[in-house]
């Protein structure tokens, strides 16, 4: 009987399993694989040269400089985003019209990237775009945004959180929702709402929450690409070459196969670290309560 | 009482504000896309006089949207039934049996969440070459049939289906199969939304694996299209809005319809994690 039992559900995970192991097991070794040869997609000869994709790597100024961009992309895009969304789940809390704000703010969610993208880029024109004719209207100019070094990586930034914000809102909401009403009221007799009840119960119940909300935005923001490809391209000069951009170009522009997936590796090995800093936090959270 | 009309006021001012920027994108891609060409930024402000529709015309029929929409519609509709399937099946199995390897196998489904997918385009593309099948609506479709973030949230869901049930229906002599699909699964519609809502916008909006697999152009889905679209009309502002407009709505209007389990399905992934 037991044995039946076991063959059935190997026989209903068997189409995911299955998948599984074509599309997700066998990449990610070959890949592993790959990323020790200096592969360029065609020869059939894999040349096997060790660490020296990695060494190479670790050597060159445009990885070095796509590590930086990445690391200012993810941070700015998973810190503002995070506390955008945990101010909008606060406020939207008891107040009227409340289904019509978040419609709206998960909007970007469910919009394709690129389509975002294209958007974003008309309204960040130099000359005929909304942000800076609306800076004319004051007589100021604005910057070239997307050509100029110094304000393109601001703008792809600024269309991360765009996009994010929703998310982020919709896991606080229903963290908000769970919490216990009866620790306010308690709290409300000691004296102890608003602001008061936000940073001394809200806070640190919701502790737990944000942990998600930021460890899941890194893990998405780290793996940009829709967005950047239709406004930068990356540039101006790498400016905005995140690792998925330069991952792209080594990959599908140059057929440095080898080169490419290191880069992937990399990443993986960077939100693998992130994984076991967030089960120790945890953990950590767990010993306190 | 005062204080409290404040509070309000000012809270619908925060939130106002924050809508604005978030609603700004979306207003100018439809203002756009109704202005006659010439027109496109000289009244940035205000809405166009009379609306230039023609605009929708040609990118349907000039970039030519209505294949790429065609494409994405197939890919969709492959994806989506298959990850409701796949899901469904694998979900049953590790809710309601024990089995070996059951809890190795769970980690490392769960695990393939994490793995960066610029990582997977590269073997990937290998592979559909191997099977034959690059260059082809297929390459999107095959490699994306199973989601280890469907099966998650459709076993979430199963756990809150009593047992009682499929013990009545295997009293009737109800196989495994039938009982799935003809009890647990209309049990779980909300559950079974939210995955097709996933899969759907996932596969709608996907670009940089259709980027790498698909070089010609008859097979492109919607976003290639957007931005294959920049790339050669790249000044033809209003008719690229409106192939940006027509790209969204169906994404939107998904999201409207399972609003509500879609809402609850990702706060329950993140909450619960």
């Amino acid at each position: 009987m037991r044995s039946a039992n076991t063959n059935k559900a190997y026989a209903l995970i068997a189409p995911a399993f299955l998948l599984f192991l074509v599309f997700n097991a066998y990449p990610l070794i070959w890949s592993f694989y790959i990323s020790f040869t200096s592969w360029d997609g065609l020869n059939s000869v894999k040349q096997f040269i060790g660490f020296g994709n990695y060494r190479m790597l670790f050597g060159n100024s445009e990885f070095l400089i796509s590590i930086k961009v990445t690391l200012i992309y993810v941070f700015f895009v998973t810190i503002i985003s995070t506390m955008l969304g945990f101010i909008i789940a606060l406020n939207l809390q008891k107040i009227r019209f409340s289904r019509f704000y978040r419609t709206l703010y998960f909007s970007p969610v469910v919009t394709a990237t690129v389509a975002a993208g294209v958007v974003w880029q008309l309204i960040f024109d130099p000359f005929s775009g909304v942000i800076n004719k609306s800076l004319s209207a004051f007589n100021l100019t604005g910057p070239n945004w997307l050509s100029d070094t110094r304000f393109a990586l601001p703008a792809v930034i600024l269309v991360g959180i765009w996009k994010r914000i929703g998310f982020a809102m919709v896991v606080f909401a229903a963290g908000l929702a769970a919490l216990p009403t009866s620790t306010y009221e308690a709290a409300a007799l000691d004296g102890a709402d608003g602001v008061k009840a936000i940073r001394f119960i809200t806070l640190p119940l919701m502790k737990p929450i944000f942990l998600v909300v930021i460890i899941t935005g890194i893990i998405d923001s780290i793996q940009v690409f829709d967005h950047i490809f239709v406004m930068t391209i990356g540039g101006p000069m790498g400016s905005t070459q995140v690792l998925s951009m330069l991952l792209y170009n080594q990959g599908f522009r140059l057929f440095h196969l080898g080169t490419a997936s290191a880069i992937g590796w990399l990443i993986l090995l960077g939100i693998l670290l992130l994984g076991s800093f967030q089960r120790l936090l945890s953990k950590k959270a767990d010993r306190n309560d | 009482m005062i204080k409290r009309i404040l509070t309000s006021a000012s809270k619908h001012i925060l939130l106002l504000g924050i809508g604005f920027f978030v609603a700004l994108p979306f207003l100018w891609m439809i203002t756009t896309s109704l202005k006659p060409p010439k027109l496109a930024f000289t009244s940035p402000y205000l809405l166009p006089t009379h609306f230039h529709w023609q605009n929708y015309l040609n990118a349907w029929t000039d970039a030519p949207f209505g294949r790429y929409y065609f494409n994405s519609i197939v890919v969709a509709i492959f994806i989506t039934s298959g990850q409701v399937l796949t899901s469904v099946l694998a979900a049953y199995a590790f809710d309601r049996f024990e089995f070996k390897f059951k809890k190795t196998i769970w980690t490392i489904f769960l695990s393939t969440l994490m793995i960066p997918l610029p990582l997977l385009v590269i073997p990937t593309y290998q592979i559909v070459q191997h099977l034959g099948i690059s260059n082809s609506l297929g390459a999107l479709i095959i490699p994306r049939l199973w989601t280890a973030f469907g099966i998650f949230l459709m076993r979430q869901y199963f756990h809150t289906i009593p047992r009682d049930l499929d013990d009545a229906a295997k009293m009737d002599g109800a196989g495994t199969l039938t009982l799935v699909f003809k009890i647990i699964v209309p049990i779980a519609k909300p559950a079974v939304a939210t995955v097709a809502l996933f899969a759907f916008l996932f596969s709608w909006n996907d670009f940089l694996w259709p980027l790498i697999a698909l070089n010609s152009p008859e097979n492109f889905t919607v976003p290639l299209g957007i931005a294959n679209f920049t790339g050669k009309y790249g000044t033809r502002w209003t008719m690229l809005m409106a192939a940006t407009v027509t790209a969204t709505i169906p994404a939107v209007i998904g999201f409207l319809l399972v609003q509500k389990s879609l809402i609850r399905g990702l706060a329950a992934g993140g909450v619960n994690e």
